[in-house]
């Protein structure tokens, strides 16, 4: 399965439109500041970063579904042109599902233990459309042998406690699917499956997004997964957008000294333990981060200036880094394919 | 605002404080520290409480008259009479009085009653959970014949049987209240068993005993105090209700249950003598359930 | 520095089975269905294999905190058996998967320490005990003051750190470790995997690595055992197993381990760059 390398103008009529996100935690920590992402139609986006990077938050945020006592403080989200914070409660029912599909880490809770899966599907389906039993019944049965199940009708019956975890987690993307959404949300869907059983998952999903031309934003602090799958990736560290490009070029060639460390950080197949190499203190904190780029503490290339804001510079061709210090990167010809 | 079929999933570690800095002293500790001063139960129920037992314990220099001395000549005074602030009963005592050293009997003989029950049933759970097999069988054996049958009748029956008195009470109470406490750390001792540092200290040679001692028990006590809390008031409503059936500590030492069945047939005109003690068990339930409330919600931050 | 220092033949590890009161028989669950490795002295050793494949019962099995079944473990020639022979048990010592369960909540660094140096007689005295509690601490990177504080003052890498430190204190000669990366984030795992590399070579310590995930198997280890199933399905030297796998699942397993593209900078800030570096 190859990857696009395509890159889609931002905010341009796009199916997701994030500009400028906050968010807030009672207390006036901001564990998201200053984020900014688009999707358009069969692209899938990686939203790469660890823990208490924002991450997660961010992709609550465009869900609609923050914590009580986190709110959305800046910036705007836009799904299919309409924009969530000022939606009514009937818009963002109809969004939810209809437009957007979910997908969560844990699948076991994510579903109902007590009913039976082809009923749960089909409970989305008619949430989301005015069928008939019957027929929220059959599209059920439809979608699960879309998710690979080899006996769709007799699948239906089962209870979620007896599928493996891998086939779990393709009930909750039927779901997710079930209001034939344009738009897929998925927040670690394969951090709590094997090895072998990821590859599946990410397969479908990468599959599904060129079928059905649904645009995809995938949250993972696994840059492995999000390097299988996404045409572009964002970078994200203590709450701030820190990268942005097209995925093989954010691999290959980070313009950000965070993105530059985390790759040489990482185990990989081909390296080995003498090129690993640590980076000393640790992530942030949510919230933790002040006013400056985060990765200060952290950065052997910090200088004082660094401390005093952050601001996203263009690089072109959908490039984007919140390093300052663009000097520090070779200045490679930017390449359009690959 | 949830999304139809899907549960919501709780805050992770990107709400909550999950890394922090080297050697810092964390953000959750001070926000701890604040939860305990805004924390009125605690405050309210330890306040209420603590004052009960003071009363109770330096009862001799409190009380103003002898709560067993009788003086027909002034009986059944209503409340505010002279030097009598809460009246006397038919037999003259002074119920002000009688109140303040019902405090200590009911509630000392309480204390005392907890305690055992208490350690003992405590120190059950743990070897059980921890050694499991057949003491593990047996335990659980036993937890549930006694928890089969209803409490109180059970309490009542053995007291009826042994004779009342204070000794009796306590007898009665941690031989059957023990169960509870067994079981609570039962549970938490088989899940804190399951965890690492426990498993490294096995490996590392610390013996069975210390490790149920310096390991799992410091880790599991703070759920059985606060329940030990809300047990105690239990324990002084089966005081009392030993008082009124007349099992209870002999008269013609004052209390509360006590007091109250000798004020049933004086109810209509002298509705004090009733209504006073059973004040008192109430404010003194209801001072112990806040510090369990407060306990438990400080106790959760750990 | 090819003598065998663990050995372990047809181990089978079974939960549950047996009858019941009624003599029915209960369902049993076979974790471990005859296991052969041998772990040779020095050497890094890993167990890898996905949730379920057996490899954690494997460990247990090793450092004594699961009884077998039935097959034979040798250590040093002579028959493993940690609850009898305490200086068997005191040779291996384990560190866990999860930073926030594998320390005492209640207990300050140096107490959990002190512990096992007093109670394996590693040291008399409380100022020894201190002595060697730094010592300790220094070795895995961490500074003398950590003692006194409770788990809770430190992040996850550092408590792995600590889990290190406490599992070093008593000289053992065989360390397992459990997945110990595994829940850490991505760029504190390298400093830990890193220093796992470091203390073996200095210590001279023989290493058991259980993991999931080939790539860091393939950092830190000399030979690897695959295991699915409860069987051990391919083994053989990390480069041979990765370069060319036998088993069909060893190769699925090749085939979802962390792959990136080759990263095309190798050093932020030097002048001299590409040709194509325009001036000024």
């Amino acid at each position: 399965m190859s990857r696009a390398n395509g890159v889609t103008p931002r905010h341009h009529g796009a199916l997701l439109s994030v500009k400028d996100l906050g968010v807030e935690v009672a207390g006036g920590l901001r564990p998201v500041t200053e984020v900014s992402l688009s999707v358009g139609r069969g692209e899938v986006v990686g939203v790469v970063g660890e823990s208490g990077s924002g991450k997660s938050l961010t992709l609550k945020a465009v869900a609609g579904l923050l914590p009580r006592g986190v709110n959305v403080c800046e910036g705007e989200i836009e799904v299919d042109g309409i924009d969530v914070a000022k939606a009514s409660s009937r818009e963002l029912r109809r969004l939810r599902g209809g437009v957007v599909g979910m997908v969560f880490q844990e699948p076991m809770t994510a579903l109902n233990p007590t009913m039976r899966i082809g009923r749960q599907i089909a409970e989305s389906v008619s949430v989301h459309a005015k069928v008939s039993k019957k027929e929220a019944r059959a599209k059920a049965i439809e979608l699960l042998g879309e998710m690979g199940f080899k006996d769709p009708r007799r699948s239906a019956n089962l209870f979620p406690h007896e599928l493996s975890g891998g086939m779990r987690q393709r009930v909750v993307i039927a779901i997710a699917l079930a209001g034939d959404p344009s738009l897929l949300l998925c927040d670690e869907p394969t951090t709590a499956l094997d090895a072998t059983v990821t590859m599946k998952v990410l397969d479908l999903i990468l599959g599904l997004s060129a079928e059905r031309n649904i645009g995809v934003v995938l949250v993972s602090h696994d840059l492995g997964v999000a390097s299988r799958v996404c045409n572009r990736l964002v970078v994200m560290y203590g709450g701030r957008m820190v990268e942005e490009g097209p995925a093989d070029e954010v691999l290959r060639r980070p313009r950000h000294p965070y993105t530059f460390a985390l790759l040489h950080a990482v185990p990989t197949k081909d390296s080995s333990i003498d090129d690993l190499r640590s980076i000393p203190g640790v992530p942030p904190a949510p919230g933790e981060a002040g006013a400056g780029c985060p990765f200060v503490p952290r950065c052997e290339f910090a200088e004082p200036a660094c401390t005093q804001g952050v601001e996203l510079i263009n690089l072109g061709a959908g490039r984007v880094s919140a390093c300052r210090r663009q000097e520090l990167f070779p200045d490679f010809v930017e390449a359009t394919s690959e | 605002m949830s999304s139809g079929g899907y549960t919501e999933p709780t805050p992770s570690a990107d709400v909550l404080v999950e890394d922090r800095s080297p050697l810092r002293p964390m953000a959750v500790g001070a926000a701890v520290r604040g939860r305990v001063g805004a924390n009125v139960a605690l405050s309210v129920g330890l306040l209420v409480v603590i004052a009960l037992a003071l009363i109770g314990a330096f009862a001799g220099l409190v009380a103003p008259h002898d709560p067993v001395k009788q003086n027909v000549a002034e009986a059944l005074l209503p409340p505010g009479s002279a030097s009598h602030l809460l009246g006397t009963d038919q037999l003259g005592r002074d119920t002000l009085s009688r109140l303040i050293y019902g405090a200590r009997n009911d509630i000392y003989t309480a204390l005392a009653a907890l305690i055992l029950p208490f350690l003992i049933g405590t120190a059950i759970g743990i070897i059980a959970a921890y050694r499991g097999g057949w003491i593990d069988t047996v335990v659980v054996g036993a937890i549930d014949v006694i928890m089969a049958f209803p409490v109180l009748v059970l309490l009542i029956a053995l007291v009826f049987v042994l004779g009342a008195g204070v000794t009796t009470i306590i007898i009665a109470v941690t031989a059957i209240d023990w169960v509870v406490y067994a079981r609570l750390a039962r549970t938490s001792a088989r899940r804190e068993a399951a965890l690492e540092y426990v498993m490294a200290a096995r490996i590392g040679g610390v013996p069975t005993w210390r490790i149920m001692l310096r390991h799992i028990l410091p880790n599991i006590i703070t759920q059985s105090i606060v329940y030990a809390m809300s047990d105690m008031v239990l324990i002084i409503i089966f005081i009392t209700t030993l008082g009124y059936l007349g099992l209870g500590v002999p008269p013609p030492a004052a209390d509360w249950g006590t007091m109250i069945s000798e004020a049933q047939p004086y109810f209509n005109h002298q509705w004090w003598l009733a209504v006073f003690p059973g004040a008192a068990i109430v404010i003194t339930g209801l001072g112990l359930s806040l510090i369990a409330d407060g306990l438990a919600q400080r106790f959760d931050i750990r | 520095m090819s003598e065998q220092l663990l050995e372990v033949k047809d181990l089978r590890v079974r939960f549950g089975g047996g009858r019941d009161i009624f003599l029915r028989k209960k369902e049993h669950f076979e974790a471990v269905r005859g296991v052969d490795l041998t772990v040779r002295r020095g050497e890094s050793f890993a167990i890898v294999g996905e949730s379920g494949a057996g490899k954690s019962t494997v460990a247990k099995c090793i450092v004594g905190l699961q009884v077998p079944t039935s097959g034979e473990i040798s250590f040093a020639g002579a028959p493993l058996r940690p609850a009898k022979d305490s200086d068997q048990r005191r040779a291996i010592q384990m560190v866990f998967q999860d930073p926030y369960g594998s320390l005492n909540p209640r207990m300050t660094v140096g107490s959990a320490i002190g512990e096992l140096l007093r109670v394996n007689g590693m040291v008399e005295g409380k100022a020894a005990a201190r002595a060697r509690t730094a010592e300790l601490l220094e070795m895995v990177g961490l500074p003398a003051e950590a003692m006194g504080k409770r788990p809770r003052a430190f992040s996850g890498g550092q408590r792995q750190r600590i889990g290190i430190a406490r599992a070093l204190a008593i000289n053992p000669t065989l360390l397992v470790a459990d997945e110990p990366v595994s829940a850490l984030d991505v760029s504190i795992q390298a400093s830990i995997l890193i220093l796992l590399k470091r203390l073996q070579r200095e210590l001279g310590l023989t290493m058991i690595f259980i993991s999931h995930d080939l790539a860091v198997v393939k950092q830190l280890c000399d030979r690897v055992a695959v295991m699915n199933d409860g069987i051990v399905v391919e083994s053989g030297t990390v480069g041979a197993v990765l370069a060319q796998p036998k088993d069909a699942y060893t190769q699925k397993l090749l085939e979802a381990t962390t792959e990136l593209p080759p990263i095309e900078i190798s050093r932020l800030g030097s002048v001299a760059a590409s040709p194509s570096e325009t001036p000024g």
